[in-house]
C-alpha cells in the first residue's frame, strides 16, 4: 500500500497539470485521471489519501463518482471543483459528503487548504480503521467466558460483583481479567474501556 | 339690213327674254301661291314643290291650329305606316300621338300659331298600333298679309336613336346601381390625380360623409406621403395601357389610417384611347394589422430565440473560459509558492507580477460570472442587495463599455442606505438597459456632455436609483410609447428593453420611470427597501 495521494480527476488537461503541479508542489503525492472512471478502475488499491475531481466530465461525473465511493466503504474524501458555479449541484455535492464545493479558478490556498482537510480526514479513518481491526482481532483472541466477562468489566463493576452475577468465584474473574488486559495490551480497564469506546461491541 | 334696225331687235329680243322671265317668275310664284293658297288641294301636280314634298325623307305636314292636319307627305304616311293618305289627312294630329304628351304639343301649336317656333318629342301611335318616337320642328306658314294659316311641320322618325338613347340611359343606370352598391370603392381619376367620381364604399373607406369632400379632389391629399411616388408610377403606367396594383396607406378625411389594395385599369375611350384611370380599391386594414401583430410576435419570438441562444452560448463560453482561468491562475500562485520555497526574495518583482496574475484572472472570471448570471433565465430570487455592491458589479461589467466611448460615471450613493429587496440579476439587468441606453444617448448626441451620473436615495422605504445623461432627451411625441413593447428609435433595436425593464422593476414591487431634464433625461428606478411587509 502506497501512501496517502492526492487523485486528481478533471476532463481539462491543463487544469489537471496546474493541480499537480501545485500538490508536488508542496511535496504530496499526486495521480492525474483524464475522467473518474479510468480512475474508478484502480480504485481499490488507490485508496488512501483524496479525490479531487471536476463534477462536468465526460463519463461518470463527481456526483455519481462519489456515490461509487461512498457504495465501496473507501472512506476516500472528495474535494469537488466546477467551473459552472452551481449551487444546487454544489449542495447535493456536500449534502453526500463531500468535503467542499471549489468554484474554479479556484485560489491555491483555498485548495492546499481543503486537500490537508481531506488527508487528515483520510488519515484519521485509516487510523480508525486499522484501530477497529484491531479491536475485533484481539476481541477474537478471547475465551467465550472472557467475552461473558469484558461487558460486565467495562460496566466498572468489581471482581466480587461479577463473580456473584455469573456465580464463580472472586478469584476466578481475577484471572479472567488479567487475561483480558493482557490480549488487549492494556494495564488497566479504564484504559482498556477508552479503547474500545467507539468500537461497536457486539457482546453476547 | 341697217345697223338701226339690228339694234331694236336685239334689244326687242332682249325685251322679251326679260319678259319671258318675268313671266316666269311670276308663273312660279302664282303656283307657289296657288299650292299655299289653296290647302284643300288634293291633287299634287308633277311641278317642283310637289317634288320636294313627296321626295323629302322627313315627314313634311300643315296642320291647323286645332290640330287637323291638312297635307302630309309619303314619308309621313310611312311614318304612320299607312299608304292611304285619307286616312289621316283631315283627322287630328291628337288622334295619333299618345295621350301623355298633347298638353304639351297643344303648347307647341299655340307657341307656332303665335309666330313663335317650336320642337319636341313625342310618341306616336301608328295605324299598325306600334308606338314610335319623333322629333318635330314646327314653324309657322304666313299668306300675304302676314297672317298665320297654318303649322308647317318637319317631323323625324327617332325611335332607334331614342331606343339606344333609353338603353343607354338604363344601361348607365344599372351599372351605377351596380357601383353604387358595390362593397369596394370604385372610382375614376384622370391623369392629375383628380377623383372624378367614386362610388359611396370609397367614401367610407376615407370615412368621407359628404362626397364634395372627395370628389373633385386630388388624390394625393389622401394618399400617405410614402406611397405617393409608387402611385405616380401606377397612375402613368395605367394612362399607358397598363393595368397595375398596389397596396398604401391613406390619411382619412377623419385623421385616421387605413391600409388599401387598389387594382387600376385603364378607362378607354371610343377612340380607344384612355380617358380615365378606373381603379377598385379594397380596405386591407385588418389584413394588414395582423401581419403587421405576427411580424411583431415572429420579432419577439427572434429575441427570445437569441437571448435564449446567447445565454447558452454565454453558459458554455463561461465554463470553457473558466477551465484555462482556473490553470493560469494556479500557475501564477504554484510560481510563487515555489518561489518561496527556493528563496528567491529577490525575485520580488516576479511575484508581484504572479499575484497580479492571479487577480486578473480572479476579475476575468467575476465577468464571466456576471454575464453568465445576467442572461440565466431565472424566477426573481428577492434578497437584501447592498446597492453598492450591486452598482460596483454592474459598472465593472459597463466599463469596456464606457471606456470604448470615453464617458464618464459619476455614482453618488450616501452612506447608511437600506439594502434593497430585490432579486440581483434582475436589477442588474435593469440598470444595465438604463446605462447602456444612456451611453448610447450620449454617443447619438455630439452635443452632450460625456457624463453619466448615478445617484441613489432613499425614501419612505423605497431606493431611488436615478440614472441621468446630459443628452437630447426624448422627445415629447415619443414620451408615450417610451415604455410600450416593440417601440425604438433605435435601427437595430427592437424596443423590448424599457418595457422588458419596467415589468421586472413592477413585478419586484418597484417601479420605473421617465423625467425630462434640461438637458437630458433621468430615468429613475425606485426598489423597494428590506422584507416587504406582507
Amino acid at each position: 500500500m502506497i501512501g496517502q495521494t492526492v487523485f486528481i480527476i478533471d476532463d481539462d488537461a491543463s487544469v489537471r497539470d496546474a493541480l499537480f503541479t501545485l500538490v508536488e508542489s508542496v511535496g504530496l503525492q499526486a495521480l492525474c485521471f483524464n475522467c473518474a472512471d479510468d480512475y474508478l478502475a484502480q480504485s481499490t488499491e488507490l485508496n488512501c489519501g483524496c479525490v479531487v475531481s471536476d463534477i462536468c466530465m465526460p463519463g461518470t461525473n463527481g456526483i455519481q463518482l462519489q456515490k461509487i465511493l461512498e457504495k465501496k466503504n473507501t472512506n476516500l474524501p472528495v474535494i469537488a471543483m466546477s467551473a459552472h458555479g452551481d449551487i444546487p449541484m454544489a449542495v447535493e455535492m456536500v449534502r453526500q459528503g463531500a468535503i467542499d464545493f471549489i468554484e474554479k479558478p479556484f485560489r491555491n490556498q483555498l485548495m492546499l487548504q481543503r486537500i490537508y482537510e481531506a488527508l487528515e480526514k483520510n488519515r484519521q479513518q485509516q487510523s480508525l480503521v486499522q484501530k477497529n481491526n484491531s479491536i475485533s482481532a484481539c476481541l477474537q483472541a478471547l475465551t467465550r467466558r472472557e467475552n461473558d466477562v469484558l461487558p460486565l468489566l467495562l460496566r466498572g463493576d468489581s471482581n466480587k460483583l461479577i463473580a456473584r452475577e455469573m456465580i464463580l468465584s472472586p478469584r476466578t474473574i481475577e484471572v479472567h481479567r488479567a487475561n483480558i488486559l493482557k490480549k488487549f495490551q492494556v494495564k488497566s480497564v479504564t484504559e482498556l474501556s477508552m479503547l474500545v469506546k467507539n468500537f461497536p461491541l457486539t457482546l453476547t | 339690213m341697217e345697223p338701226v334696225n339690228l339694234a331694236l331687235l336685239v334689244s326687242i329680243f332682249t325685251g322679251l327674254l326679260i319678259l319671258s322671265w318675268l313671266w316666269m317668275q311670276y308663273r312660279f310664284k302664282l303656283k307657289m301661291r296657288l299650292l299655299i293658297d289653296a290647302p284643300g288641294t288634293r291633287h299634287s301636280r308633277n311641278d317642283l314643290f310637289q317634288t320636294l314634298f313627296e321626295a323629302a325623307p322627313e315627314c313634311i305636314k300643315l296642320q291647323a291650329e286645332d290640330g287637323l292636319i291638312e297635307q302630309i307627305n309619303s314619308a309621313g304616311l310611312a311614318i304612320l305606316e299607312t299608304s292611304m293618305s285619307s286616312k289621316i289627312i283631315g283627322q287630328s294630329i291628337y288622334g295619333v300621338m299618345a295621350a301623355e304628351y298633347h298638353t304639351e304639343y297643344r303648347h307647341l301649336t299655340n307657341r307656332v300659331f303665335k309666330g313663335g317656333t317650336g320642337f319636341m318629342e313625342f310618341e306616336l301611335v301608328t295605324f299598325k298600333g306600334k308606338r314610335r318616337w319623333l322629333e318635330t320642328h314646327a314653324v309657322p306658314l304666313r299668306d300675304e298679309h302676314g297672317k298665320i294659316y297654318a303649322l308647317l311641320a318637319i317631323t323625324r322618325d327617332i325611335d332607334k336613336h331614342k331606343r339606344m338613347t333609353q338603353q343607354l340611359v338604363e344601361q348607365r343606370n344599372r351599372l351605377n346601381t351596380i357601383i353604387e352598391s358595390e362593397p369596394e370603392c370604385v372610382k375614376l381619376q384622370d391623369q392629375s390625380g383628380i377623383i372624378i367620381e367614386m362610388n359611396p364604399a370609397g367614401l367610407a373607406l376615407l370615412s368621407a360623409t359628404n362626397p364634395d369632400g372627395v370628389i373633385g379632389h386630388s388624390v394625393y391629399e389622401f394618399i400617405r406621403e410614402e406611397y405617393q411616388q409608387r402611385y405616380k408610377e401606377l397612375t402613368s403606367n395605367v394612362f399607358n395601357g397598363v393595368r397595375d396594383n398596389m397596396e398604401f396607406e391613406v390619411n382619412t378625411v377623419t385623421g385616421g389610417r387605413r391600409w388599401l389594395e387598389t387594382h387600376a385599369a385603364p378607362l378607354l375611350d371610343s377612340n380607344g384611347r384612355v380617358s380615365a384611370l378606373l381603379a377598385i380599391t379594397r380596405d386591407i386594414d385588418g389584413r394588414k394589422k395582423n401581419e403587421l401583430k405576427l411580424r411583431n410576435q415572429q420579432q419577439e419570438l427572434a429575441h427570445m430565440c437569441r437571448l435564449n441562444t446567447l445565454g447558452e452560448l454565454a453558459s458554455g463560453l463561461a465554463h470553457e473560459l473558466k477551465q484555462p482561468l482556473c490553470a493560469i491562475s494556479s500557475y501564477a500562485e504554484s510560481a510563487v509558492m515555489l518561489n518561496d520555497a527556493q528563496g528567491c526574495h529577490e525575485n520580488k518583482k516576479v511575484n508581484d507580477i504572479l499575484h497580479k496574475i492571479v487577480e486578473e484572472t480572479a476579475r476575468a472570471s467575476g465577468i464571466i460570472n456576471g454575464l453568465r448570471d445576467f442572461v440565466r433565465k431565472s424566477s426573481p430570487v428577492p434578497q437584501a442587495i447592498k446597492i453598492n455592491g450591486l452598482l460596483d458589479e454592474i459598472l465593472e461589467l459597463m466599463e469596456p463599455e464606457r471606456r470604448r466611448w470615453g464617458i464618464k460615471i459619476d455614482v453618488t450613493i450616501p452612506a447608511g442606505l437600506s439594502a434593497a429587496w430585490v432579486d440581483r440579476v434582475q436589477t442588474q439587468q435593469i440598470m444595465m438597459n438604463l446605462i447602456n441606453n444612456a451611453i448610447q444617448a450620449i454617443n447619438e448626441s455630439p452635443q452632450s456632455k460625456k457624463l453619466l451620473e448615478i445617484s441613489v436615495l432613499e425614501k419612505h422605504d423605497q431606493l431611488h436609483i436615478e440614472v441621468r445623461d446630459f443628452a437630447e432627451g426624448i422627445s415629447e411625441l415619443l414620451r408615450p410609447h417610451l415604455f410600450t413593447s416593440f417601440f425604438t428609435t433605435k435601427p437595430e433595436g427592437i424596443g423590448i428593453g424599457l418595457s422588458l425593464s419596467r415589468g421586472i422593476a413592477e413585478a419586484q414591487g418597484g417601479q420605473l420611470n421617465y423625467q425630462s431634464v434640461q438637458p437630458g433625461s433621468v430615468f429613475c428606478l425606485i426598489i423597494p427597501c428590506n422584507i416587504p411587509r406582507r
